[in-house]
């Protein structure tokens, strides 16, 4: 085999941050090549090198035993790498064929622009990836998983010869996924260099020939896919100390509890856009309830309409006995629900706000006197005495929000939720872009707060939070609960079958 | 040590607002030696003078563009609400009432602002476009076109003095108009940096979806920031009625660009969510002295809009260049 890409010392400074630091490994032509790696670890720092967004501050990068010394999208394309980044990067007012061929344009006759022959090229392209729409088609109408194969469309009709996917399944369903990894086999097929960054390592397992491990911005090796399983890719990639704190709660320390510790029911609530529907459960004192599903089977949906932010059209919750109407978040707040958002930058944060800002924007009655006026003092305490409790990492409680990483700031988020003195805690997606050893930190959170008799309802998309976490596990399909799964059911056997073939019953 | 000042004024990015200090002060420093009126005790309270009107109207822009908004219609609300205030009077009514009733005609125009662009679900810049367009047609309408003088012969002669003494007095030697621009800026900025309402305005301007996910009722807010800034255009119409002793239709008109681009060079961030009252104060400032400097130094009037537009283009590229890096 011959190296098609060789990464020679490659380091990456920014200021006040090492990001790479002197990585150096081989992709071979032809191979399907996985980097994994936390959040933090240096995998999207080495990927925009390779796509010509950042020069390497020092090192050398080989492409087809040549160095590379001008670094840009422009000639990275030209060399024949092309990048699938995770935040597409496609026009979505435009048609298929327009975003394929930006930049490109076939002319014909008197400098024309010759849509015929473009809109021939992109639909024999899509038709290869198993797109069968027609090349018209504007972009903002597909969905996401078509809009990524668009994405690969604009990549391969350049003839690239290596081709890097960025976190490609991260918003994909599981069919979605499977098409791509059959789209990801043809092209390898043709003789394409794959370039595979994942954080769902079962995938990289099935899918890739070898895979590269990069901890804090160092290379820690290359292994043949033989030769690894998923606990040892753990291990690597998190270094073993940390590893065995997310093994922390197995089967036995799942809490039991009685029926008389129900203290928050859902009967037959259904959404109005249908997104829900008829879904029942109940929530006991103390207990960490699950929900499992593939995309769009309705979780973040059941949330958001049991928080007020969606539309209920029948139904009803009960807190304690007492029927609730949470229209909207305000009632919901002060019926003493709280909810950490799927996306923390979109529906959690304050950006321009420092932390005690944005810890104290939902506890009004704790923070307002005379009516109108802040309670700086109030805030103060409040705020550092979540800093403590939480273990949010911060030089001060006046430092801004967005200086921090992703798992403090949503340490913060959480923080603000407790400051509203919460009876049902809502958290969907909480370790989204979080790194490992903040995980566990967020995790033993809620553990602490169950054990202070909070009920908690936890959607999560990584079913290994699921079963680590969970004492009870309830998996939702198309907008239904399907299953409830308690103790040694709690696996990802039933959890994964229940999700994609599991059938309503009742 | 700087830290510990930080902390103080802790609420809102000071940096920025030291920034624009400094431009103010380069300013200060180049009129007073390129002119020797400049520093004069006189013309420093005539600039004071000049800007307060359109300072009062920036305090409730700045919480209306913080709030993520914008409001074009101030203009037109200020000439709206004097003609008002100058109908009731010539018509013999009381100066109370007349100044009663031009408050309420600002309040309930920047209700409406408030109203429509949230209830109303209408974007806040059509919405102003056309309360711009109806306020100033109502002023149209109601005098006629005419000028409405306040004289002798027009209005009762006690409660006249009383009403010029507002806009013409002074107290100290510091005119009565600038006290009340100084009470304002005051009041606004203890309501936006000490009260609730100053800071969810900062909240919903952030971050909207977040603000709504945080149960803040964000349409409230917002009409609380319209529905106090056309109250503020009414301050600045009675006071400038006052000033001149008369108002026409035309009375206010592109006030509101001047009133924007103070708080634009002041720092505010048109994307919502970040600004402050010093910091408008500052560009408020900032405008005055440029255009009072400009025609101390015999440059031609003309010049005065092109100045004005480099600044505002320039502050906001300062602003812009020095947050990438």
């Amino acid at each position: 085999m011959e190296a098609i890409i060789k990464f020679e010392n490659i380091s990456k400074i920014f200021p006040g941050v090492r990001a790479l630091s002197e990585v150096s490994f081989n992709i071979e032509r032809g191979e399907i090549h996985a980097i994994v790696g936390e959040n933090g670890a240096g995998k999207s720092t080495l990927i925009n090198v390779l796509g010509g967004l950042y020069t390497p501050t020092d090192g050398k990068l080989i492409f087809e035993g040549k160095e590379i010394t001008v670094f840009n999208e422009q000639a990275a394309l030209q060399l024949g790498i092309g990048v699938v980044y995770q935040e597409m990067k496609l026009c979505p007012n435009l048609s298929i064929v327009e975003n394929v061929f930006l930049g490109r344009e076939i002319r014909g006759k008197h400098r024309k622009l010759d849509w015929s022959t473009m809109r021939e090229a992109c639909q024999q392209v899509l038709d290869s990836l198993g797109l069968y729409v027609p090349a018209d088609t504007e972009v903002k109408r597909l969905s996401i998983a078509e809009q990524q194969i668009v994405e690969i469309a604009k990549s391969i009709s350049r003839d690239i010869k290596v081709l890097v996917l960025d976190e490609p399944t991260s918003a994909l369903t599981m069919t979605e996924s499977l098409k791509l990894f059959e789209n990801i086999a043809s092209l390898q097929k043709r003789g394409v260099t794959i370039i595979y960054i994942s954080h769902r390592l079962e995938e990289i397992i099935e899918l890739s020939d070898r895979v590269s491990v990069l901890r804090d911005g160092t290379y820690k090796g290359t292994f043949n896919i033989g030769d690894v399983d998923i606990d040892k890719l753990v291990k690597l990639i998190a270094g073993e100390k940390l590893y065995n704190e997310l093994e922390h709660k197995n089967t036995a320390d799942k809490k039991q509890f009685s029926d008389e510790d129900i203290y928050f029911e859902v009967e037959r609530l259904s959404s109005e856009d249908g997104t829900v529907k008829d879904v029942s459960f109940n929530l006991k004192r103390g207990e960490i309830l699950g929900f499992y599903g593939v995309q769009g089977a309705g979780r973040t949906e059941l949330l958001e309409t049991i928080f007020g932010l969606r539309k209920r059209k029948s139904g009803s919750i009960r807190l304690n006995g007492k029927e609730l109407d949470n229209k909207s978040p305000i009632q919901a707040i002060n019926n003493g629900f709280a909810m950490v958002p799927e996306d923390r930058r979109i529906a959690g944060l304050f950006p321009q706000m420092n932390i005690m800002e944005n810890i104290n924007t939902s506890n009004a009655k704790d923070v307002v006197k005379l009516g109108a006026l802040m309670d700086k003092r109030a805030m103060k305490t409040i705020s550092e005495d979540l800093r403590k409790k939480i273990g949010i990492k911060t030089r001060d409680i006046y430092q801004n929000i967005m200086q921090l990483s992703g798992g403090n700031q949503q340490k913060v988020i959480i923080g603000r939720w407790l400051a509203s003195g919460p009876k049902v805690f809502l958290v969907d997606e909480l370790t989204r872009g979080v790194d490992v050893g903040a995980k566990s930190e967020i995790f033993s959170v809620l553990r602490m707060l169950q054990e202070e008799g909070l009920g908690i309802i936890l959607v999560s998309s990584e079913i290994q939070e699921v079963i680590a976490e969970a004492d009870r596990v309830l998996v939702m399909k198309d907008g239904r609960i399907v299953k409830e799964l308690t103790g040694e059911h709690i696996n990802k056997d039933e959890i994964v079958s229940n999700a994609l073939i599991g059938k309503h019953v009742g | 040590m700087l830290e510990k000042v930080k902390k103080r004024i802790g609420f809102g990015s000071s940096v920025r607002e030291i920034g624009v200090l400094g431009a103010l002060l380069l300013l200060i420093l180049f009129f007073s030696i390129t002119s020797p009126y400049f520093l004069k005790i006189n013309n420093l309270l005539n600039i004071v003078r000049q800007i307060s009107l359109m300072g009062i109207i920036a305090m409730g822009m700045t919480m209306i563009i913080v709030s993520g908004e914008i409001d074009l219609s101030v203009g037109a609300i200020y000439g709206a609400s004097a003609i008002v205030a100058g109908m009731v009077l010539t018509n013999g009514g009381s100066v109370l009432l007349a100044i009663l009733v031009a408050l309420l005609v600002g309040a309930f125009f920047g209700l409406m602002n408030g109203v429509l662009s949230t209830y109303g679900r209408i974007p806040a810049l059509i919405v102003t476009l056309g309360m711009m367009n109806i306020a100033r047609g109502v002023a149209l309408v109601i005098c006629g076109a005419r000028v409405i003088s306040l004289s002798p012969r027009t209005v009762d002669a006690a409660g006249l003095d009383f009403f010029l003494f507002l806009g013409q007095g002074k107290v100290f030697n510091i005119p009565i108009i600038s006290i009340i621009f100084i009470i304002t800026v005051i009041l606004s900025n203890f309501l936006y940096k000490h009260t609730i309402i100053g800071f969810r305005m900062r909240a919903v301007g952030g971050n909207s979806s977040a603000a709504k996910a945080a149960g803040l009722n964000r349409n409230l807010i917002k009409i609380f920031a319209f529905t106090i800034t056309g109250v503020f255009c009414a301050i600045g119409g009675i006071l400038n009625l006052s000033f001149l002793a008369n108002v026409q239709g035309t009375t206010g008109n592109g006030l509101e660009l001047d009133v924007i681009a103070a708080v634009i060079i002041g720092g505010t961030s048109l994307n919502g969510g970040e600004g402050t009252i010093i910091g408008t104060l500052i560009g408020v400032l900032i405008m005055g002295v440029l255009k009072n400097g400009i025609i101390l130094l015999g440059v031609s009037p003309f010049f005065q809009m092109l100045i004005i537009g480099l600044v505002i283009i320039g502050a906001v590229a300062i602003d812009m260049w020095s947050r990438k890096s």
